[in-house]
């Protein structure tokens, strides 16, 4: 077997015939983490994964997750040169709170002792964890704020986590564009998750190795949806093939471009797009008189999906408009999606009858 | 007397995340403990190797990179797929999951994703589910399990345990039962009312227990404070659902006092789609709640103060004239004609000095005279008028004056309930009134309450108001309105826990002769008696049978509550007298009968089992009440449970209980999300874990067996029937038949599709084959009356359209909605109409009313204490507090606190935000061992029930099963304050 030395040309690793794509509905989502503990179950939940979270949700504005993670640096700047880049420590990746049940429960130490969170590396109360700040949001009452803002890893067209590594342990895959990191290649260096501006790669600390999200490949190979999107009850994902025109997906990125990367400052070209919140709750004046103005303002915005989101809030709110007098909306109906398969085209399969015909037998 | 540990040994474990801390995470801490900023990237130069490129492009080289692939595709391989859901805690349950097992352990759980639309128009129901349902595998493997028979080898809560044999333990038990039944009757046997966080089946075999032995339980849902007494007053009954997709019908979305993001997961999306459909959405809560931040338009409530927003409204529409005035007359009372004299409605006496005290009478604007309101028709040949004053002659032939109710509503609206009054009641802005007033009066608008709405000390209030608002804007009984999250179809696990005979040899016959008998006796009374008014008088003889009472008799009578509910300072004022007194009056009148007021004078409780509950957090004050005042009483508590709960940890012996996914079962249903989910047997069931239905068959034999040892032959039950000790368990599994689980899972099937909720020849087979079945009708019982509409698969479902369409009477008083309350009690309180009343400060004069309900993470306590559930948040409790109050207060965001009434205290960490109202804190649930000194946050919340609720005599206001009579949870008017420590 062929490995990639040092030295491999990145061109080739990042190579890809078609590539998927995620739509993220940011109007639509609750916080309820069905996506992230979805995720959690399925692919971290081995000794040495605890703390990772390849799916999280947090309440933006907030400190994000991994803590920070937005003035860690990373990426390209505008020269498309790398930017310097540092490590979320094990606190700001959210940590995997332990607890003391049997003491508690079984300890015979009665009211004396009550169940706590410890930090499970200094074994202290913790200072932060995972969705630490959740529903704190910003603003002033009655104007405070918030959304909630789910990520996971963008899959990049131009993913510096790809070039950063020095052992060309992580790759595109050719029939999809999924960004893989090779655990066999990986050397521990966490170059990666330096260069991810998004730091959307976690380290292993007993296999002392990288791991991120792999966009559900065992799945998407079989033409299920990966689980974080399939299993979202917010109804807020999108997943498919971003060339395959007669899909939703396709419409929405290319056709009514109403979906938005996160940070595109960054220069990686990310592969998860959000449809941003184009129609905040309504704002109190100073006299406590009601306006007809959202709270969210544009900068806010901005900040998160660049100068273009104001035009897409513009056009989102002309067709709810639309909506609202009773005429037709094609974007509208997008985004209700009806039907839901819509969102996943190509990849309706059930993992239920898929993994049934997929068993390898002898095999674990 | 060894004490019991855990024995890590005698279960698998899915994953141990608890594990100590190993080196390399040691050695990862030190590692990324510095953020300098490394230039990796700049480190990159020229690394490409030329002939690598060329190799690869010629074909001589390929990367392989599928080895390392494997490690992922191996973890997506299982050895098989069961059904699976979650049911009976969580409404809107009947999500459908499916199972993947690998090496006899459950890893995940991914919804089955099969829910059909209703129609195209509409969006589908997939994929339903939460983060709960998808992480429920962790609980089976979870150091919470119980998962082997234990019996304290301490004090109660000392958290000292000894394991024992199923035998013993049940044999302990059952000498229990036996000695309470021998000293006070099957009064002395108490069963915790649970909503049940282990299924269908073991729900049904907890109270068909009961039931059988002659038990007593304090009514579940009222417990809960789940009923709303202002839409009974109204309509006459409270479960007015409608499907999730009938919110795509409405052009205006007004929630209240309801939480969906937190509570409703998987259907939220029904609002947030029925948005992009073109209605706008309105929100109604103290805090910009967590379902607030996707609403057009916040009304940032003062605590309470609902019924002023309501009546505000009103009075926009009045002043506007946004009316729909034949909806009102038609609809309502607001024609009926009412004294001047005495505030009172005309009766049929006051005309003909004889007849009916429920016969009312219209001014008939088309004949100038009166005309008797039909008792058994809403539709009137003329024209009702709503306006006006007209004079009456009387049987004793004086004349008086009567007006419509209409009338009086117009100018107690025009005199308190402007715009500007109003707001200034619920500390609004006027023109955040007008602006919902003219919306709401111009469109088709769902108004809905919520669970929390309705724990308000005055949510009566804030109800009659809505709903006013309602008939003022023509808004129910038409696609796209609604009153409440859901309504509930027949129920096949309430009519397995009073059948006596299996369906094969008529079971259900019995059901049938009760209600032909209720029939004959109604009949006898009143020649114009609805269907709906029959379901409700056999639901009131059967809830009697089964021995649930009005929970805050209960609390006040044997729980030592008397003594909150007696304090004046925390009672509305209007009210002259203590809540003792008006119970001793009600109870004189006849309102509450013996069969109310179980364990009657003179019998204690004895023996209480808690099964699928969690009454020391969810009973509010139970923590300090219970303790002090119950438990002194009772010679055993026991609990049944699949985890160790907060109460669990206070009982003498717990029976471990197998939970989903260990047993087959189905859910139930809801209108909301309408169909009924099948959970298969995925593994075995923990340790010694048994089914509940089983346990409680075996406990049925020991008492019997018990009994007969000490030659006892007998007891009299409440009803005054002989009861042979050793014919229990033949009663309860009827002869054998339902020996099992399984038996009684299959009989429970049988009885939904023969009452026709469930597709006809439905079984466990079929179920096992498709998974799920949708809801086919609201059945034959009462829930179909209640509801008012034909349940369509086809279509979106909304309640009361036969009231509207049809012009079916309500089951209220004057049959038909009902705006004034012309109760002596009601007059004494100022609430014959709907108003606005502040609530009292129950707890003390303290700044803060704290507020809160069901948390995002926990379906009730069932996951609280989920490790995997704790670290989706800070994994320890947290009040919400404004971030500038805290900053006043000198209190940071993370700092722990102590939260004080004058009744109690208990600590928390505080977390800060602008969405949080300056004169609120949020403390949604959380478990009792969650608390240093495990003083739960309930301690402090009292509950204090409103006596007006004890009225009765009056149609509406009555108790049947989950319905009617004071809550004893009214917990979202309690006043705190805030001490730093």
């Amino acid at each position: 077997m062929a490995k990639a030395p040092p030295g491999a040309p990145k061109e080739e690793l990042k190579r890809h015939n078609r590539h998927i794509a995620n739509i993220i509905d940011l109007n639509k989502c609750m916080g309820c983490q069905t996506c992230s503990a979805a995720c959690k179950s399925l692919w971290t939940s081995r000794e040495g994964t605890e703390h990772m979270r390849f799916m999280n949700v947090s309440t933006y504005p907030g400190a994000g997750y991994p803590r920070d993670y937005e003035k860690m640096g990373g990426g390209f700047d505008e020269h498309g040169e790398p930017s310097p880049g540092a490590l979320p420590n094990m606190v700001d990746v959210g940590d995997a709170l332990t607890f003391n049940h049997a003491e508690v429960l079984y300890g015979g130490t009665g009211d004396s002792v009550h169940l706590q969170p410890k930090a499970s590396l200094t074994g202290e109360d913790p200072e932060w964890g995972y969705n630490w700040d959740e529903d704190e949001g910003a603003g002033e009452w009655p104007n405070g704020y918030y959304f909630y803002l789910p990520r996971k890893c963008y899959h990049c067209t131009d993913a510096p986590c790809l070039d950063a590594c020095t052992h060309n342990a992580i790759y595109k895959r050719e029939e999809d564009g999924i960004v893989v990191l090779d655990q066999d290649l990986c050397h521990g260096d966490r170059l990666c998750v330096e260069a991810c501006p998004y730091k959307a790669i976690y380290y292993n600390p007993v296999t002392e190795k990288g791991e991120k999200c792999m966009m559900c490949y065992p799945r998407v190979e079989q033409g299920i949806a990966p689980a974080c999107d399939r299993q979202c009850p917010g109804r807020t994902r999108l997943f498919g093939y971003i060339d395959d025109e007669d899909s939703d997906l396709y419409k929405m990125i290319n056709v009514h471009k109403v979906a938005l990367p996160l940070h595109p400052e960054f220069g990686t070209e990310p592969n998860v797009y959000y449809i941003p919140p184009f129609e905040s709750t309504k704002a109190f004046a100073p006299d406590g008189s009601i306006t007809d103005v959202g709270r969210i303002e544009m900068n806010v915005l901005e900040e998160l999906f660049g100068p273009n989101v104001e035009a897409v809030v513009r056009k989102l709110r002309e067709e709810r408009a639309k909506k609202q007098r009773g005429e037709e909306s094609e974007i509208m109906d997008l985004l209700i999606g009806r039907n839901f398969w819509d969102r996943f085209k190509g990849f309706e399969n059930d993992p239920a009858e898929q993994v049934i015909h997929f068993r390898v037998p002898g095999k674990a | 007397m060894a004490e019991l540990k855990p024995d890590p040994e005698s279960y698998p474990r899915a994953a141990d995340p608890e594990s100590p801390v190993n080196p390399g995470r040691r050695d990862f801490l030190r590692r990324t403990s510095g953020s300098s900023l490394a230039l990796s990237l700049a480190q990159l130069g020229g690394v490409v190797s030329g002939s690598f490129v060329g190799k690869v492009l010629a074909g001589e080289t390929r990367v392989d990179y599928q080895k390392p692939a494997d490690l992922y595709r191996d973890i997506w391989q299982w050895d098989k797929v069961t059904w699976g859901t979650h049911t009976n805690a969580c409404v809107p349950n009947g999500c459908s999951f499916r199972v993947y097992v690998k090496n006899g352990i459950v890893w995940r759980e991914e919804q089955s994703m099969k829910n059909p639309a209703s129609n195209p128009d509409y969006p589908d129901y997939n994929p339903l589910g939460c983060q709960k349902g998808c992480s429920f595998h962790a609980n089976l493997y979870s150091e919470e399990r119980v998962t082997h028979p234990m019996k304290r080898a301490g004090p109660r809560g000392s958290g000292k345990w000894q394991r024992i044999s199923w035998d013993d333990a049940l044999t302990e038990i059952a000498e229990s039962v036996v000695d309470g039944i021998e000293e006070f009757g099957p009064d002395s046997f108490i069963t915790d009312g649970a909503h049940f966080n282990a299924g269908g089946v073991g729900f049904t075999s907890l109270y068909r227990f009961n039931s059988i032995l002659g038990g007593v339980t304090p009514d579940w849902n009222v417990m809960n404070g789940d009923i709303y007494q202002g839409l009974h007053d109204t309509f006459g009954k409270m479960l007015l659902g409608y499907s999730a997709d009938n919110l795509l019908d409405a052009e205006l979305i007004i929630m209240a006092g309801t939480n969906w993001s937190y509570t409703n997961t998987p259907l939220y999306h029904f609002i947030t789609e029925a948005k992009y459909n073109g209605s706008e959405f309105v929100s109604i809560a103290p805090d910009y709640s967590p379902s607030s931040i996707h609403a057009d338009y916040h009304v940032p409530i003062k605590p309470g103060g609902d019924a002023a927003f309501w009546l505000g409204m009103c009075q926009v529409m009045i002043e506007e004239d946004l009316l729909d005035r034949q909806f009102m007359r038609e609809q309502t009372d607001l024609a009926l004609l009412r004294r001047t004299d005495t505030g009172k409605f005309l009766r049929e006496p006051d005309v003909t000095g004889s007849g009916r005290e429920d016969q009312f009478y219209f001014w008939n604007s088309a004949t100038s005279e009166i005309a008797a309101a039909s008792r058994s028709t809403l539709a009137f040949d003329g024209e009702q008028a709503l306006e006006g004053r007209f004079a009456v002659i009387l049987a004793d032939g004086n004349e008086i004056t009567v007006e419509p109710v209409f009338e009086g509503v117009k100018r107690s609206l025009a005199a308190d309930y402007t715009a500007e009054k109003a707001a200034a009641k619920c500390g609004l802005h006027a023109s955040l009134i007008e602006t919902i007033a003219r919306k709401m009066g111009t469109k088709r608008t769902l108004t809905q309450v919520g669970w929390g709405g309705c724990k308000v000390y005055h949510s009566d209030l804030s109800e009659r108001a809505m709903l006013l608002a309602s008939a003022f804007s023509g808004n129910w009984g038409k696609p796209g309105t609604g009153q409440t999250t859901y309504a509930m179809p027949a129920d096949h696990m309430e009519v397995l826990m009073v059948m006596e005979k299996p369906m094969h040899e008529g079971g259900l016959g019995m059901l049938a002769k009760t209600h032909e008998a209720v029939v004959k006796q109604m009949e006898a009374s009143d020649p114009v008696v609805t269907p709906e008014n029959i379901g409700i008088e056999m639901t009131k003889l059967l809830t009697s049978r089964m021995g649930w009472v009005p929970p805050a008799m209960f609390l006040h009578n044997h729980c030592g509550y008397d003594e909150l509910y007696n304090k004046k300072e925390w009672q509305d004022p209007a009210l002259d007298r203590t809540f003792s007194e008006y119970l001793a009056e009600a109870t004189e009148k006849g309102w509450w009968k013996p069969e109310h007021l179980r364990p009657g004078p003179g019998k204690e409780p004895r023996v209480m089992v808690m099964c699928g509950g969690n009454p020391l957090r969810k009973i509010r004050s139970a923590a300090i009440m219970y303790p002090k005042h119950l438990f002194p009483k009772l010679k055993m508590m026991f609990a049944i449970e699949p985890r160790m709960s907060f109460t669990a940890m206070h009982c003498d012996i717990v029976l471990p209980a197998a939970w989903y996914y260990e047993k087959a079962d189905i859910s139930y249903t809801v209108s909301s999300n309408p169909r009924f989910a099948f959970i298969e047997e995925a593994v075995k069931a923990q340790g010694e874990s048994r089914k509940e239905w089983d346990i409680f068959a075996a406990l049925m034999k020991k008492i019997g067996e018990v009994a007969t040892r000490r030659g006892l032959e007998s007891y009299t039950t409440f009803f005054g029937e002989e009861q042979r000790y050793d014919e229990l368990w033949d009663r309860f599994t009827m002869r054998g038949h339902l020996a099992t689980h399984d038996d009684a899972l299959e009989e429970m099937i049988g009885i939904g599709a023969a009452l026709g909720v469930f597709p006809e020849k439905a079984s466990i087979e079929s179920m096992k084959e498709v998974g799920m079945v949708p809801l086919t009708s609201f059945g034959q019982g009462l829930y179909k009356d209640l509801v008012a509409n034909e349940y369509d698969p086809k279509k979106p479902f909304f309640s009361l359209r036969w009231h509207v369409d049809n012009k079916v009477v309500y089951p209220t008083h004057t049959r038909r909605a009902q705006f004034l309350i012309d109760h002596d009690w009601f007059i004494e309180a100022g609430e014959e109409l709907p108003v606005y009343k502040d609530a009292p400060k129950i707890g003390g004069d303290h700044p803060f009313t704290i507020t809160g309900g069901h948390p995002r993470h926990s379906i009730h306590a069932t996951h609280l204490t989920s490790p995997k559930l704790m670290r989706l948040h800070r994994g320890q409790p947290v009040m919400h507090v404004n971030d500038k109050v805290a900053a006043n207060l000198g209190i940071a965001d993370g700092e722990t606190v102590e939260v004080f009434n004058d009744f109690s205290d208990f600590r928390i960490m505080v977390r800060t935000s602008p969405t949080v109202q300056p004169a609120q804190v949020i403390v949604y649930m959380w478990e009792g061992h969650q608390f240093e000194g495990w003083k739960v946050f309930n301690r402090a919340l009292i509950g204090q029930p409103k006596p007006l609720h004890l009225a009765g005599g009056y149609e509406q206001l009555r108790y049947y099963a989950i319905n009617g009579s004071p809550s004893p949870a009214k917990d979202r008017s309690v006043r705190v304050d805030i001490r730093k420590i």
